[in-house]
């Protein structure tokens, strides 16, 4: 019974803020999509004509081919089926993009939390660390690790959440510097409660919401980056059907092969379009300073 | 008498998506020329959609002003264009804000900002435009005129800036003043100045004052007529003189009502040798960090040897102005800080030589509930966690067990058992102040602090909680330290109170004695500094002169000579003992 009650206050607060999202139209048709990207990253198997396309099978006798009923993004130089490994390249864009933020975004948010609840020092350390990695360009830090390392998708990972995390540890200080003042964090320093949990269930429960808007805005940023980085040849590898990689490998046939460019790119640019719209309507619900009534 | 302003059938809807609400339905209001109209409601009454209205300031949407007619001067205001209103704003009307501060633009002094009022309203040359500004600024009696105009926000004091506000609202000559509680950020001395210096100007300069107010104590000593607002309608209109006889509303018996509760006076017994808590020659220095110079030994004297004892059961009242040390020693009190010379005995433990684990079991004991509930409450956390942060902190309870505490806390404070599984916002302020009172008794303390328990919410509710805070010392067995700058609940609830000035007791004895007849020269000017409902005229009101000196350097000798009436030369030089007079302690050299 206990638990029920619980769930219906948090069900009543996600249901407002659902509302929220779905009053703006553009918002709601990004959700669709990006459940539709979702449900096909899973179902790539399925869904794709093709899937041993995406791959290693090859059709050198089929190469190159334009659109047609079998192949309706066409084949690419060994004669694999676009549209199967367009299809297969979402679960890349979509996982690279959720582990890159996912860890970005815990690293960041508990030292930045850290940082601005404790000062001090410790704040100091913190944020000059933080300033250091900040200094380097993502793409420059991906492109010295795969250097070092031999490049590959988890690399190219690796290094887009070293150049990600400071800017959660910012936002996070920030907030916590701020939250920190509050009067139910002097309550609860009056009650006795300890820091730690002053910082787990107070601070950064009420810090968060810049961090989401954030981290929502940053996933399509991440896919860009997998996509640059693959294009450059410092990220996934063939035959990962990358879009980036997809993209690189086609400029060579651009001029004959149109659709080998053009689809991949597509992908791209309309999963990068639903993050960013997404992530100006979660800004809405989240931050009332922008909501418009 | 000549009317000013009249309001007829003005009905406002505020229209959200999927709801619509009249927050606004008056049939009729009419001001006279040159007189002060209070206008009294709680919270949510509609008072400033009213002020907002009438400035055409009202924002649409959700605002939409159904019908009605706002005539003023022989015009209908709610037919004029945004340009027109604009002129008129400023030029015929003005506003004063509850807080100052924040209207006035912080990247820019004084001088500057007035300099744009006149020069929006006015097309004069500089000089002409400097000289209004002087002028003005001496009328609204501000200390060193030349000086204060060239400095920014940030540098003068609430009751300055506040002056400084009403010095722009004149300064094109506005015919129309609303006041929108302007006095409730301020200090009770602060205040009165305020009101009679709006007063006087109204005299001057023939305005017409609606005047905003949550308090009919305010009303009564500043208005002529009033109105009491309730859910958009106006209960009744009456003459603000004689608002105890002529209130006939119901709503407006239970107002005045609500500002004394009922068994004023009657205080609990106690055995005064049952003492839980002994402060003695209690000192809190803060240093003065400065870069540049690190002159040493400069340090804030926040409180400078305090003596107290609190016994079980007792209520003690603090009382002074901000900045006079209380929440310092209250602080040090929560063991948030430790002093630094003094001895402060709780429950018999020293608490400058204990350290974890009692320092914990004395953190329980005592509670505070804090002054704003909308604040102190984690906005995402369910309420049934509010209640029990404490308890997560010093018991070990069972999932069960602890629902259980906290239900039986909400029950105690008189919530229903459900509403532990809401969130903050779906309540009241009154109910709030429930919910932090529940959180301070779940771990059953002994001794609570409440910091101005009831300035936050709304009058009506006011009662209720300081009734309720009387029946759970009770039936808790509970000591209080009370801090609040409305002395009637002070009155209502104090066995015992301290009368703070900067760092220092100047008075210290029982309330009611206290109350009956104030000796120091200090507690006489704070207690008659407040309007109450029997105030006929802002003239009965004290000002004491002068704001509260710095804290890093108090005067020498009695620290509140500079501003005192019965200042004497030894005063200037000689600091007073507390003295015993007439059953109290009292600093003061004109009790030897």
């Amino acid at each position: 019974m206990l638990n029920r009650e619980i769930l219906r206050s948090k069900w009543k607060e996600l249901k407002l803020s659902m509302y929220l999202l779905n009053r703006n139209m553009l918002t709601r048709i990004s959700i669709i999509l990006l459940i539709l990207l979702i449900v096909s990253a899973f179902l790539a198997p399925v869904i794709s004509p093709h899937p041993q396309d995406a791959q290693n099978a090859t059709n050198p006798e089929i190469s190159l081919q334009g659109p047609s009923q079998e192949h309706l993004f066409g084949t690419d130089e060994l004669g694999r089926d676009i549209l199967s490994k367009t299809i297969y390249g979402i679960r890349i864009s979509l996982s690279s993009a959720l582990i890159t933020v996912f860890f970005a975004m815990v690293i960041g948010t508990l030292l930045g939390a850290v940082a601005g609840t404790v000062g001090g020092v410790l704040d100091e350390i913190i944020m000059r660390i933080t300033d250091i990695f900040l200094s380097f360009p993502s793409l420059l830090l991906a492109i010295v690790i795969s250097a070092f390392l031999e490049p590959s998708l988890q690399h190219a990972q690796m290094a887009m959440v070293i150049s990600w995390w400071p800017w959660y540890t910012r936002i996070m200080r920030g907030e916590a510097i701020s939250i920190k003042e509050r009067q139910y964090i002097k309550a609860a320093d009056t009650i006795g409660t300890p820091r730690v949990v002053s910082i787990f269930k107070h601070i950064i429960p009420n810090g968060l919401s810049p961090i989401i808007i954030q981290a929502s805005q940053d996933m399509g940023a991440v896919v860009l980056t997998v996509a640059s980085l693959g294009f450059l040849g410092l990220g996934a590898q063939p035959p990962t059907p990358e879009w980036g990689l997809m993209v690189s490998t086609s400029k060579s046939y651009f001029m004959n092969a149109w659709w080998y460019t053009v689809f991949p790119g597509a992908a791209i640019f309309i999963t990068v379009l639903i993050f960013n719209v997404i992530g100006d309507g979660l800004r809405e619900v989240l931050d009332p300073k922008t909501r418009k009534i | 008498m000549e009317k000013f302003l009249e309001i007829k059938y003005l009905k406002i809807k505020y229209k959200t998506l999927d709801e619509e609400k009249t927050v606004l339905d008056i049939e009729h209001l009419e001001i006279e020329k040159g007189t002060t109209f209070g206008l009294v409601g709680e919270s949510g009454a509609g008072k400033t959609v009213l002020a907002q209205t009438i400035l055409g300031l009202l924002p649409t949407p959700p605002g939409v002003i159904e019908s009605g007619e706002i005539w003023m001067d022989g015009e209908n205001l709610l037919t004029k264009s945004m340009k027109e209103m604009e002129t008129l704003r400023g030029s015929k009307m003005a506003m004063i804000f509850q807080d100052p501060l924040s209207c006035l633009n912080p990247v820019f002094t004084v001088k500057q900002q007035m300099m744009n009022v006149v020069n929006a309203h006015k097309k004069v040359s500089k000089a002409e435009a400097e000289k209004l500004i002087s002028d003005m600024v001496r009328k609204v009696k501000l200390p060193d005129p030349e000086r204060t105009v060239e400095k920014y926000p940030h540098e003068l004091s609430g009751g300055q800036r506040q002056r400084i506000i009403i010095a722009m609202a004149l300064l094109c000559g506005a015919e129309f003043l609303i006041a929108d509680e302007p006095t409730r950020n301020l200090d009770v001395t602060i205040q009165a100045g305020i009101l009679k210096l709006i007063s006087e100007l109204q005299e001057e300069f023939q305005v017409t004052v609606l005047f905003i107010a949550n308090n009919l104590g305010l009303v009564s000593a500043v208005c002529d007529r009033a109105a009491i607002l309730r859910e958009g309608k106006i209960l009744e209109q009456v003459s603000a003189k004689r608002l105890l006889e002529e209130a006939k509303a119901p709503y407006t018996k239970q107002l005045i009502g609500a500002i004394t509760p009922d068994g004023s006076g009657t205080h609990h017994a106690y055995n005064a040798s049952d003492v839980i808590l002994d402060v003695k020659n209690l000192k809190k220095y803060f240093p003065v960090k400065n870069e540049f110079f690190s002159k040493k030994g400069l340090s804030v004297k926040a409180v400078d040897d305090v003596s107290l004892t609190i016994a079980r059961k007792e209520t003690l009242g603090i009382v002074g102005e901000s900045g006079c040390g209380k929440s310092t020693l209250v602080n040090t009190i929560m063991l948030l800080h430790k002093p630094t010379s003094g001895e402060v005995t709780m429950f018999g433990k020293d608490i400058n030589h204990i350290s974890g684990k009692e320092l914990r079991e004395l953190r329980k004991q005592v509670q505070i509930v804090f002054q704003d509930p909308f604040w102190s409450m984690d906005p995402r956390w369910l309420v049934k966690d509010i209640i029990g942060e404490p308890v997560r902190v010093h018991e070990k309870f069972s999932m069960d067990e602890y629902v259980r505490t906290v239900q039986e806390m909400a029950e105690l404070v008189g919530l229903e058992k459900e509403d532990v599984f809401k969130y903050p916002h779906e309540f009241s302020g009154g109910q709030r102040q429930r919910i932090a009172i529940a959180r301070a008794l779940s771990v059953r303390p002994k001794l609570i602090i409440l910091d101005e328990p009831t300035s936050a919410i709304d009058v009506m509710s006011q009662a209720q909680i300081l009734k309720l805070l009387d029946e759970l010392k009770e039936s808790m067995k509970l000591s209080y330290i009370i801090i609040s700058h409305d002395m009637s609940v002070v009155n209502y609830m104090a066995d015992n109170i301290i009368v703070m000035y900067l760092g220092k007791i100047v008075e210290q004895g029982a309330a009611d004695r206290i109350f009956k007849d104030p000796k120091h020269p200090y507690t006489k000017a704070l207690f008659d500094a407040i309007p109450d409902i029997h105030t006929n005229s802002i003239d009965e009101l004290a000002i004491i002169t002068g704001e509260v000196p710095s804290a890093i350097n108090p005067p020498r000798g009695c620290r509140f000579h500079p501003r005192c009436e019965c200042c004497m030369e030894r005063c200037k030089t000689e600091n007073p003992e507390m003295r015993e007079v007439d059953g109290r302690l009292v600093g003061c050299h004109l009790y030897e």
